[in-house]
Parts: structure tokens; C-alpha cells; sequence
């Protein structure tokens, strides 16, 4: 049964035209994001400078950090309720206690990282020992971390001293620091997505049993993934405390379902397994422009969380196309 | 990076089996709730040697893989490699102690590209602990031409790969590691000829080195040719360890079932005159040549070829999966197969190749998986009824021989060979008059398959047709009564009177070596295939 079965089996390599080409769905939050800030400059000439640009920047940095912590644990599958509440407990907290020496302020910004990361691992405990859903476990250590922050300062009061104040104002080598600030988090993200433990992250999100299979220990990621979620939540308290100059208990709330807008809007998939910080980036600041828009086209205020809504719809609806289009063009031969 | 790519191809060794056993294994149990998969089964496997496992399915093989993989824990008993107590808490645990695993479900993370699947976990590192991409490719590509599998690229995403493709990538993973023991799951079924042959040869490789190669397979033809002792498992317990040339087939099958089967391939009854199927001019997506053929009532019709020929294709489009274009006539009526609910209400209903994704819903009832395609026709008023849904899954599971107690289990917890008889079961209910098959018997045990043939010839007789797409010669062989030949997305050949494997599998190679040679002839009449091929037969 020879029949020239070697000759027979000289075929074309036919997965070449099945490498991975940049997709559309990668460009797609970037190019949103340059047709509103040109919309929102040219409405507003005054914003092209780097003291606006900074400004826009700062705006937006507690949306990108929270977005950060949903785009890691959302890769896996997962979802955080309770960055608000995290957010809430490191504001407070920092407003509460922080002093006006340099040593306090560095002291207690560590000590608000850690407990970030303390109670993050809690969640990823939860979640990857007991095998609760996240979002149930989520949703009630949100509620837990808001008690939390209403114990540590009732109402809204406090102190943030003046240097942490000015800290993400002014500029480092002729650009804003806020601009520095958020190449930092995409160098951190960069690096953690090429680690080992970046990578079961992708894994698990993907394909849960192959990645067990794999050598995944999904305790272990789970744990890893939430505890960077909450460093991230309390590392916007702390960003937000600079903006507001103050401590307040419902501070997060507002950021949980604009974090998780964001993400989507970025091209990171709730199934898991697809998407990354670039696009959350990008995303955070095409959510948070459209209400810039809005409001210099004069349009009433209240279209613009309409238009939130609208623009969540549309870019989910062209993530999905193109990634119908590129499964298709895939499987084809 | 020298760990994990030690197989080199050195000259076969003795094979010899001597000694202590490297891998023994007693006592092993294990209960899932109610039910005991595994009651004290033993096996013992020597350094050098082929060890087949075999069992019908639910006889406690995958249990006892999972276990010796690091993927389920015993309840109670003992498994000692190479003297030393192996109870590996996760599949990692394992890998450390030597245990490598080519998984039926496949390991690969599909969002990942071919190389970060082969490496996954030891990815090489930069001094800050991070992955060196462009070397893993490097290596993923010398790890795939070591293990001679060209035409995978490892910059792909796996999950973009074919079946074949995916599982041989599956096998690189698990071979590069240098396992002690090599456990192979069912690995050959989703394998053509030549990739079956491939596997085979590294297997016995492993083997030649001193390695244990644990093979399960349901092909008792394979393991013939590949291992040198086997252990058989029924209802969880060991009932015979043999050399493979002391027990016949029939014997081998007689202890898997534990009773006698009568024939693996019941006899084929007679077609009937009126036409069943009518497909003109037919164009699969992507594909440029139409397809022609003409289906009677009671006829099995097979479909063959070496595989990815579009096979696939055909049969979804029939079932109105992918839509088409041209004329599909379902006993003389003209049909538009817009989607799967069209394709029912014409008759036609098909047994998927992914049981798990396209054939079930798992997490529900085995009685909800059944009546689902006639909900309609069981609805009183506003509720179901629950008494006709009853007897529409009577009817059905009866027919079908379900063996797994109650009705209200979630179809995810069967054996694969009884959620395909599920599958079945639910197609059963809307009453086909053309049943389309894709690789509806793999990985499925000899006893059920023997069942599933005898079905679609009861269905045959009376008077459904049936498109029987399958990776096994044999099958196709013994259980058709007309083959016909795909090959480029085209029907190639047809194969009538007498079928054996050799005819059909002469008109597939036949229809690739005139691809090959010639271009520009693009079409060949059937008949002109098959003469060729007689032709090719007699010179031969």
C-alpha cells in the first residue's frame, strides 16, 4: 500500500497564511481615540498643549489604574466588584493617617499597596480555592471594602499633604509626568505579560482545562491575578486623593463599570484569554473624551452617558466582527 | 534549553521486557459519587515495552490515565514507577516525576501560538525572568522538525490548526518532555493514515529506549502491530494481562464487553429505487468544482478520502450549518438548507464530529438533550407536556440500549460512547429521512460502535439514507454500500460492488497523484476514476 504515499505527503506548509496578522482589533480603540481627541482639540484649540494634554491625562489615570486591575483579572475569566471598595479603603485610609513628612508619605503609600495586594489575594483565594464564581466573591468584598472605608473616615474629610498633590503636575524632561507615569504602567504590563505567570493568565483565560492540563495551577494564578488587582485598585485611591485633596468612602464606586467599559472598548474579550493593557489604555481615554465631546459640541450633559452607552455597543459590535472575519480567514485553506 | 528534546533516532533496540515491572500499578480504586470507575485494577508495564490498555468506554481507562497524570487522585491503591511511590497531586507533579500525557480533549490553549503551547511553563527566560520569544520559536521549530512534523508553522495559533495538525503538535509537547512513561489516550483517532504511521513509528522509538509507551487505542488492528502486552479493564476491574498474540479479536472483544457480541458489522440490506437524496451542482464555500450525486432510500452512502478534502463541508452544508449553493433535492422536493432548522424540517439531521460542543448540551439532563428538537410538538397549552416527553425519550433510549440509570443526569457525565448514543437518541426523535454521519465512531468503544452500525442499518431498512463520513477505512468498507471519493472539495471517485479498504483507499491516492501531476485536469468523471483505480488494482 505504497502508493506513493511519501511523494503524496510533499505538501505546502499551509499554515503560512494562518500567521497572525496585527488585527484590526488591536488598531481599533487607538484610532477611536485619535478621531475624538482631534474632535475634542479642534472644538477647543486650547487643549493642544502639554499642560491640557497633561491635564486630560491626570483626568483619566484613576480610570486607567482600575481598568489595569479589569483588564488582568478579566483575561482570565474573571471579574472585580470590589476594586471600588479597594479604592475606597486606600483613599481614606491615606487621607486619614498620611502626615506632611516625606517618610509618612512614602510609608503610608506602601503600606496602602500592601493592603491592596492583601486584600486582592483574599478575593483570589476565594476564587481559586473554593471555586466561587467571581462575581459573587466580588460583590461582597466590594460591599466589605466599602464598610471597611466608611469606618476609616465616615465622610469625606482628611488630608493629602501638598507634595503628593503636586506630584502628577508639572513636567519631567519636557513632557508631563502623568505622560511619564503611563508609559511606566504599560513597561509594567509589557514585562508581566512576558512572564511565566503572565502567561498562565492568558491560559487560563483561554482554555481552562488545557491550561491545567498544561501545568496551570489555577489556585496559584488566581491568587497572583486579584492581588495585582487590588495593588492596582489602591494605587487609584492614592492617585485619586492627589486629584481630590481629600478622602472620601465612596470614591471607587463610579470606576468599577467604567474600568470594565473601558477594558471591552480596548478589545479585551469577557470570554477571557484575548486582549491587553494597550487597548485599555485607549480605551479609558476614549471613554472618558466622549464626555469632553459631548459637552464642547453643547450638547445637554445627560447625552453624555448616552453616549457611553452607544459607543460601548459600537466598539464591542467591531471587536466582534473582525474577530469573526479573522476566525474565517483562518479556517480557510 | 537541552531538558525536554532527547529523542534522537536511534537504532531500534531490543524491546525486551525483563525483570521487575517499571510501572506497577494495584488496587487501584477510585468513586465518582455513586458510581465506581475504577475497583481494584492492576496493571504492570516493563521498562522497553508497548503496553496496550484497553476497555469499553466507561470501563475505568480514562480513569486510570487521569490519575497517573496527575489529574484525578486515587481513592485507595498504589502505583510505583520504577520502585518509587508515584501519586502526582497535579498534572505538573507529574510531568516532574516522568509522566507525560497526549490527552484525548487536547491540551492546547487555541489562543496561543504553536510555540508558546510546546513550551508552555518552560518558556526560556531573560536574567529578569522574562520569555525570550523569538528564541522559543527557535526552538518550538526544531522541537517540530526533530519530531518530523513540517508544515506546522510555530508562529500560528493553535487553535487555527486542524485536528490532525493540533493533535500532532499535542504529541511534540508530550514526547519533548523525555517522559519515562509515554501515555498515549486515543491518539491516533483523529490521525489520517500517514500521521497513524508517524505516531506508530515514534511510539515504538520510545520504546526501543527503555521507555514505558502505555497505548490506548480502540483499534485492535493498531495494537497488533504496536504493543507487546495489554491489559484489558471491564467495569473497572482488570480481567485479563496478556501478550497481544496470546488472545484473538474476538476474545479481546468478548473480555472488554464481558459477553459475546455477534459481529462488529451487521449485514447491509438491499436500497430501495426511489431517490432519496438529489445534490446538483452543489459548491462548498471556497471551493470552485460542483458537486453531483444521487442518494436512494435505505442506502448507505459513504464518503471517503484522505482527510481536510472537504468532507467536512459537504456534510455541514447538507445540514445547513454553512449554507450552499446549488440544488439539494430531499425526495424529489427542491430544498433550501438556509440553516440547521431548515435541514430538519427537510429531514435531514446530523451527528457532529464534536459531540461535546455541537452534539450536547452537557450541563443538562440527558431527557432535555433528547426532546429538544421536537419541543415544539410537546407543548399542551403554555407548558411541556411532561408525559409525551417521556415517552418521545422512552422510545428513543430503547432503541438505543442507554445504559446509565437515570434519565436526569447531565449528559456531560456519560462516557463518550454513550453521550454519542445520546447524540443519537436526539436525532432520532425528529425522524431523519437522511442521517448525515461525521466521524460519528470516533473514539467511541468496539461494543457501542457495533451498536451504532446496527442502528443505521435498522434505520436504513427502514428507508432512511444515511451519509457516513468516517476516518476508518474499515468502517467504511463494511458498512457502506457505495463510497464515494472527495478529494480538493470535489468528488473524485465513487467505489461500488465489493468495497475493501485497499479499493477506496487506491481511488483516494489515486485522485492526490492526478492533482498532483496534472493542474490543468482539474475534473475526472467517476467512472474514469474507478476504472483507473480497477486498473491500477490488476497491474498492482
Amino acid at each position: 500500500m505504497s502508493v506513493g504515499s511519501a511523494s503524496l505527503m510533499r505538501r505546502k506548509p499551509a499554515s503560512l497564511s494562518r500567521l497572525p496578522r496585527p488585527g484590526i482589533s488591536e488598531t481599533l480603540p487607538w484610532v477611536l481615540l485619535v478621531i475624538l481627541w482631534i474632535l475634542d482639540t479642534s472644538l477647543q484649540p486650547a487643549l493642544w498643549s502639554s499642560e491640557q494634554i497633561g491635564l486630560t491625562l491626570a483626568n483619566g489615570m484613576a480610570l486607567v489604574l482600575v481598568a489595569m486591575a479589569e483588564t488582568a483579572v478579566i483575561i482570565t475569566r474573571g471579574i472585580d466588584l470590589s476594586v471600588g471598595g479597594m479604592m475606597a479603603i486606600s483613599n481614606t485610609l491615606l487621607a486619614r493617617e498620611v502626615g506632611g513628612s516625606t517618610v509618612s508619605v512614602l510609608l503610608w503609600c506602601a503600606i496602602v499597596l500592601i493592603i491592596g495586594a492583601a486584600g486582592g489575594a483574599l478575593n483570589g483565594i476565594l476564587i481559586g480555592v473554593t471555586r466561587l464564581q467571581p462575581f459573587v466573591v466580588t460583590l461582597a468584598t466590594w460591599s466589605i471594602f466599602d464598610g471597611i472605608a466608611l469606618w476609616i473616615l465616615p465622610t469625606t474629610g482628611g488630608s493629602i499633604p501638598n507634595s503628593l498633590i503636586t506630584l502628577p503636575l508639572g513636567t519631567w524632561l519636557g513632557l508631563p509626568r502623568t505622560v511619564w507615569f503611563l508609559v511606566l504602567l504599560i513597561a509594567i504590563w509589557a514585562v508581566l505579560a512576558r512572564t511565566r505567570s503572565g502567561r498562565a493568565v492568558y491560559a487560563l483565560g483561554s482554555d481552562p482545562v488545557a491550561a491545567r492540563l498544561s501545568g496551570v495551577s489555577r489556585r496559584k494564578t488566581s491568587i497572583k491575578v486579584y492581588a495585582f488587582s487590588g495593588v492596582c485598585a489602591a494605587a487609584a485611591g492614592i492617585f485619586i486623593a492627589t486629584q481630590t485633596a481629600s478622602g472620601s468612602p465612596t470614591v471607587g464606586d463610579p470606576f468599577i463599570l467604567s474600568a470594565v467599559a473601558a477594558t471591552v472598548i480596548g478589545g479585551t474579550s469577557l470570554f477571557g484569554g484575548k486582549g491587553g493593557f494597550a487597548g485599555t489604555v485607549a480605551g479609558a481615554f476614549v471613554f472618558t473624551l466622549i464626555n469632553g465631546v459631548t459637552f464642547q459640541l453643547g450638547i445637554n450633559s445627560y447625552w453624555g452617558e448616552l453616549s457611553q452607552g452607544l459607543l460601548l455597543i459600537v466598539a464591542v459590535a467591531l471587536h466582534h466582527a473582525t474577530e469573526r472575519g479573522a476566525r474565517a480567514r483562518g479556517r480557510r485553506r | 534549553m537541552t531538558d525536554g528534546m532527547a529523542i534522537a533516532a536511534r537504532p531500534a533496540g531490543t524491546g525486551r521486557a525483563a525483570g521487575a515491572p517499571a510501572l506497577e500499578i494495584s488496587g487501584l480504586d477510585k468513586r465518582y459519587g455513586a458510581v465506581r470507575a475504577l475497583a481494584g485494577a492492576r496493571l504492570s508495564a516493563h521498562a522497553g515495552e508497548v503496553h496496550a490498555l484497553l476497555g469499553e468506554n466507561g470501563a475505568g481507562k480514562s480513569t486510570l490515565i487521569k490519575i497517573l497524570a496527575g489529574a484525578e487522585r486515587a481513592d485507595a491503591g498504589a502505583v510505583l514507577l520504577d520502585g518509587r511511590e508515584l501519586a502526582p497531586r497535579s498534572p505538573r507533579e507529574a510531568e516532574r516525576a516522568g509522566v507525560a500525557t497526549v490527552f484525548q480533549e487536547l491540551s492546547l490553549i487555541a489562543d496561543m501560538n504553536v510555540a508558546e503551547n510546546l513550551l508552555f511553563g518552560r518558556e526560556p527566560l531573560t536574567a529578569a525572568r522574562t520569555i525570550r520569544r523569538g528564541r522559543m520559536v527557535a526552538t518550538a521549530r526544531s522541537m517540530l522538525e526533530r519530531f518530523d512534523v513540517l508544515g506546522v508553522d510555530p508562529r500560528v495559533k493553535a487553535g487555527t490548526l486542524a485536528v490532525a495538525e493540533r493533535q500532532q503538535v499535542e504529541i511534540v509537547k508530550a514526547l519533548s518532555r523525555d517522559p519515562r512513561v509515554l501515555i498515549l489516550d486515543e491518539a491516533t483517532s483523529a490521525l489520517s493514515a500517514r500521521e497513524q504511521r508517524w505516531l506508530l513509528t515514534l511510539a515504538s522509538q520510545m520504546a526501543a529506549e527503555g521507555k514505558v509507551v502505555l497505548f490506548i487505542s480502540h483499534r485492535l488492528q493498531e495494537i497488533r502491530s504496536l504493543a507487546q502486552r495489554m491489559t484489558i479493564l471491564q467495569g473497572g476491574k482488570t480481567v485479563a494481562e496478556a501478550r497481544v498474540d496470546e488472545l484473538d479479536d474476538e476474545a479481546v472483544v468478548r473480555m472488554m464487553l464481558g459477553r459475546r457480541v455477534e459481529r462488529m458489522f451487521p449485514a447491509r440490506g438491499t436500497p430501495r429505487d426511489e431517490v432519496a437524496l438529489e445534490v446538483r451542482n452543489l459548491l462548498l464555500p471556497g471551493r470552485r468544482e460542483p458537486i453531483n450525486f444521487t442518494q436512494h432510500r435505505g442506502e448507505i452512502l459513504g464518503v471517503g478520502g484522505l482527510q481536510g478534502q472537504g468532507q467536512r463541508d459537504l456534510l455541514r452544508a447538507l445540514a445547513g450549518v454553512s449554507g450552499h449553493r446549488g440544488e439539494v433535492l430531499v425526495g424529489g422536493q427542491p430544498r433550501r438548507l438556509r440553516n440547521p432548522r431548515a435541514a430538519l424540517n427537510a429531514g435531514i439531521a446530523l451527528v457532529p464530529e464534536d459531540r461535546k460542543g455541537e452534539g450536547l448540551l452537557l450541563q443538562r439532563s440527558i431527557r432535555e438533550n433528547i426532546s429538544l428538537p421536537v419541543i415544539d410538538r410537546l407543548r399542551t397549552s403554555l407548558f411541556l407536556s411532561r408525559r409525551a416527553e417521556q415517552r418521545v425519550v422512552d422510545e428513543a433510549t430503547a432503541r438505543l440500549n442507554i445504559s446509565q440509570g437515570s434519565m436526569e443526569r447531565p449528559a456531560g457525565t456519560l462516557s463518550g460512547g454513550n453521550q454519542q448514543k445520546v447524540v443519537l437518541a436526539k436525532l432520532l426523535v425528529s425522524r431523519p429521512e437522511i442521517l448525515l454521519l461525521y466521524d460519528a465512531t470516533r473514539g467511541v468503544d468496539v461494543g457501542t460502535k457495533a451498536e451504532i452500525f446496527e442502528l443505521l442499518h435498522e434505520l436504513a431498512a427502514d428507508g432512511a439514507a444515511a451519509l457516513f463520513y468516517s476516518t476508518d477505512l474499515q468502517e467504511l468498507a463494511h458498512v457502506c454500500h457505495r463510497v464515494l471519493v472527495m478529494s480538493g472539495g470535489a468528488i473524485v471517485g465513487e467505489v461500488t460492488g465489493e468495497l475493501t479498504e485497499e479499493r477506496i483507499l487506491r481511488v483516494a491516492f489515486g485522485a492526490e497523484e492526478r492533482k498532483r501531476d496534472a493542474d490543468d485536469i482539474a475534473t475526472a468523471s467517476p467512472a474514469d476514476t474507478e476504472r483507473e483505480a480497477q486498473e491500477e488494482e490488476a497491474g498492482a
